[in-house]
């Protein structure tokens, strides 16, 4: 009995359609942002009020957008921060003029 | 906006397969291309896409770092560390693609494996950076599997 078996279990042979290989490919998550660099935006005095332009326009999302880069120099004229050398500009703004 | 799964070409399935491709004992490049590329299964090698692959100064292609083929239960995942094409970046890709890089740099008979479309809102939607990051960070997934 025993080498009636091992004979059978020999000729077992796969064929096309005994089995499957499948491939699933997954979408990955992409981010890209945007910030503001040195000589990208200028700064005019309009009147009584000090105006700073940016040569492009930039997106603001939800919250609070903030700006980096600049030179120290223009943000100590512009905002007198020159420690933080950081400026917040709020999220309701859909142009960067302040 | 949404990137698309990841997509095998033909051949780069047949080399992972046979392989050809060793994923995760060879160089993989992650290319980015703009959206005059037209995907095709049929596509094989990197001369197949060079010419549309983007021309940003800020842009280079990038290696796949710590790539890993693992074995869950008999589900095996193809994983890589996140790939960054910079963090203060001006860019705008439309599609990433997968290459096997034979040499010490990118040639027109490297082996295409898949690409994913980075922004599937439509046939033309690209994705930028400006002055920032532009990085892409496969699923916890991984880029792959097989089963």
């Amino acid at each position: 009995m025993l080498l009636l078996l091992v004979s059978a279990v020999s000729s077992v042979e796969l064929t096309v359609g005994d089995g499957a290989l499948s491939f699933t490919g997954y979408a990955p998550s992409v981010t890209v942002g945007s910030s503001v660099a040195v000589g990208d935006g200028t700064i005019l005095f309009d009147g009584n009020s000090l105006v700073m332009s940016l040569g492009r326009s930039i997106s603001i999302g939800a919250g609070e957008m903030t700006l980096q880069g600049l030179t120290p120099t223009v943000v100590a004229l512009a905002l007198s921060v020159p420690d933080r050398r950081i400026i917040r500009v709020p999220s309701r703004s859909r142009s960067i003029r302040f | 906006m949404a990137a698309g799964d990841f997509t095998f070409y033909n051949t780069g399935k047949l080399n992972v397969l046979n392989g050809t491709v060793d994923l995760d004992g060879s160089t993989i490049s992650a290319v980015l291309l703009g959206a005059g590329y037209t995907p095709a299964a049929t596509h094989s090698t990197y001369a197949d896409i060079s010419a549309s692959v983007i021309a940003d100064s800020d842009y280079a292609a990038q290696v796949l770092a710590n790539k890993a083929v693992t074995n869950t239960s008999g589900t095996i995942k193809f994983d890589s560390d996140d790939v960054s094409f910079g963090t203060t970046v001006t860019i705008t890709g439309k599609y990433l693609v997968l290459v096997h890089r034979a040499g010490g740099s990118l040639t027109g008979t490297d082996k295409l494996i898949g690409y994913v479309d980075l922004n599937t809102t439509s046939g033309s939607a690209t994705v930028s950076s400006s002055n920032g990051p532009f990085s892409i960070a496969p699923d916890a997934n991984g880029w792959f599997q097989a089963s």
